[in-house]
């Protein structure tokens, strides 16, 4: 698993903290999907791909109010840790093959998780490890971002049909 | 040789049973009532159990259910006098073999009891090929015994397999069991979520593409059907597979051969299919929303998930398994549970089925702390109060469902009325005390306080028996 140095862990805290303020800002004069009883859970290695990727969820998911960006798979592994109440989407960007097999080191913590898997390349190999995260959906970094926005969109919507229709069902079964 | 359990009152009958079961080569056993009966299979293993209905101590088909989840399982041929067409649909419900009213023959007998040992064989020889993986799959119930059954089966076949079940009930557990179980395990498991995927996705994440099939394709992607190769091609939600698509991968599902967008050149990919839904496919092709023959292929193994609701007797299982589950991923000290806390789980619906269990079980560890005990008052307020809402007007509606069958329209006189109570309390209370004490008369009297000459009185008077 990565070691990280204290100045990285200063970096990503900062990172962090500024892209929260962000989204806090743009969540205030946004409607949507901000009621969706889930948990959009963002890895992205502390690399300029990461960044990029972060900026680019920011941007598109102002109104999504549980949005949390891990930059280590330790980090990543403490959230999944803790109980969670609501359902766990997670976008996953191996930017490398060593980030893959960091992520996979700890693939129970995200058996009951909806994965978005960002891979590296396209090797063959690469794709197989990828896929014993069981992703709902693998995109790879030289993917269009707009893909991978509007998976995670057409996923969101799921859930809060999904939900609707299960809260329906159960009070007409009452 | 094969072990015969053969329980009837009638020992004339037992007899003939025993000696023909003896002259076919197997070993019979007797036993000449319910409760007989009931403790020697759960002693010893049975291959056949010839059951007998009215016994003196109980009704024989209350022991169906039983006898499916002992540990031998036995087959159960009914025998009875008496036959039935509800006890016969009841029967084969509960997983009976045969339904057979006493023959005048006793040869009669012979064939059915010759086929039930012979299904047994087979049965065990298909059973020693498979020792089912099955670390994520919690649950003995007997509805989840026949859905393992049909799991097994299906991990020793390479045919397609449709699973069915509401939201939660454990879909892709299932499609992963099988593909762990098969010999593609080595292999990927590719999972396509049919309902995440957008409309202008699906196609090109299915085939993949070669460069310049369209706008932003700027190099070959490979599908994940090929990315299924040698592997499973799990389907989620296969309902929402768009209806034009829906015809190009039922080619593909036939030929194993198909073409990415922009490529001139067809591939092979040697998948195997799994797809789920929670969705009414067969009202879907009556819309004209999914493919008849589509769903005939896909529906060549086809297994049917329980809701939770409907499979109760796992709750205490699932509850166990996930708590220690959790408490160790979060660090916590096991928890214990109060015999309430099982209670409340069962009487509560599970609209989520396990996954809102599972979230139940997150919540009340989360509010339990580091309490060593997990109480009823740890767990959601929303089940909390839905179950006493639901009780108090259960009650209440039981109490006005007798008031209003004695009222009928117009107020009886009072004496009427209070004859009409006692007489119906009196008969559901030795109706309870018939199934207390069953055949044991001093037992009805010590547990009633009425002497015997009153008890027999009383029974005749509503026309029940001791030994019924």
């Amino acid at each position: 698993m990565q070691q990280i140095t204290y100045k990285q862990y200063n970096q990503e805290r900062l990172y962090v903290r500024q892209a929260k303020k962000t989204n806090r800002q743009h969540r205030n004069d946004a409607g949507g999907m901000r009621n969706i009883s889930m948990r959009l859970l963002v890895f992205a290695p502390m690399r300029k791909e990461g960044n990029r990727l972060i900026n680019d969820l920011i941007d598109n998911f102002t109104a999504v109010k549980n949005l949390e960006i891990y930059r280590t798979v330790d980090s990543l592994a403490a959230r999944l840790r803790q109980p969670q109440k609501k359902t766990i989407i997670a976008v996953i960007f191996a930017v490398t093959r060593e980030d893959l097999s960091d992520i996979i080191s700890i693939k129970e913590l995200l058996l009951d998780t909806r994965i978005i898997l960002i891979l590296p390349d396209h090797d063959h190999a690469t794709i197989a490890k990828g896929h014993m995260l069981r992703p709902r959906y693998v995109a790879y970094a030289d993917t269009t971002k707009g893909e991978v926005v509007a998976v995670i969109e057409k996923m969101c919507n799921t859930i809060l049909t999904k939900n609707t229709r299960k809260k329906t069902l159960h009070e007409g079964r009452q | 040789m094969a072990r015969v359990l053969i329980i009837d009152d009638d020992t004339m009958m037992s007899d003939m049973l025993s000696k023909m079961v003896k002259r076919l080569g197997h070993e019979p056993v007797c036993a000449h009532n319910f409760k007989i009966g009931r403790e020697k299979v759960t002693a010893n293993g049975f291959d056949l159990v010839l059951l007998d209905v009215r016994l003196p101590d109980g009704n024989g088909l209350d022991l169906l259910p039983e006898l499916r989840t002992t540990p031998s399982s036995p087959e159960v041929i009914i025998v009875t006098a008496e036959g039935d067409p509800d006890g016969a649909e009841l029967s084969i419900k509960n997983g009976a073999w045969d339904y057979i009213e006493k023959p005048s023959s006793l040869d009669k007998m012979r064939l059915p009891i010759i086929r039930a040992l012979e299904y047994r064989d087979e049965k065990k020889a298909q059973k020693s090929f498979v020792a089912l993986k099955r670390d994520t799959i919690i649950g003995s119930s007997q509805e989840m015994q026949s859905c393992l059954d049909m799991l097994a089966q299906a991990a020793g076949s390479n045919a397609p397999v449709m699973i069915f079940g509401e939201t939660g009930t454990g879909k892709e557990l299932f499609a992963s069991a099988i593909h762990e179980n098969s010999s593609r395990r080595t292999k990927s498991f590719v999972v396509v979520d049919c309902a995440a995927l957008p409309e202008t996705l699906v196609e090109s994440s299915l085939f993949g593409s070669k460069k310049g099939a369209y706008t932003g394709a700027d190099k070959d992607m490979e599908g994940l059907i090929k990315q299924s190769d040698g592997g499973t091609l799990f389907l989620d939600e296969v309902g929402e597979l768009p209806l034009a698509l829906q015809k190009a991968f039922l080619r593909v599902l036939q030929e194993h051969r198909f073409r990415p967008l922009g490529s001139k050149e067809e591939i092979e990919s040697d998948f195997r299919v799994v797809a789920a839904s929670n969705r009414n496919l067969n009202q879907m092709v009556q819309q004209g929303h999914f493919r008849n023959d589509l769903l005939f292929r896909l529906e060549s193994i086809n297994i049917e998930i329980p809701p939770l609701r409907k499979r109760k007797g796992d709750i205490k299982d699932l509850t166990v398994h996930y708590v220690a589950k959790l408490c160790d991923r979060y660090g916590m000290e096991t928890k214990g549970f109060s015999p309430e806390f099982f209670d409340v789980l069962s009487m509560y619906d599970w609209p989520g089925n396990v996954r809102e269990l599972i979230n139940t079980i997150e919540w009340a560890l989360s509010a339990a702390h580091d309490d060593p005990t997990l109480f009823p008052k740890h767990l959601p307020y929303h089940i909390r109060i839905k179950l006493a809402r639901a009780s108090i007007s259960k009650q209440s509606l039981q109490d006005d469902d007798l008031l209003q069958s004695i009222f009928e329209g117009s107020l009886p006189k009072l004496p009427e009325f209070r004859e009409d109570i006692i007489t119906r309390a009196e008969k559901q209370y030795l109706n309870r005390l018939m199934s207390l004490a069953g055949s044991d008369i001093i037992k009805a009297c010590e547990l009633s306080g009425l002497s015997r000459p009153r008890l027999y009185a009383i029974l005749k008077k509503y026309g029940l028996s001791i030994n019924r």
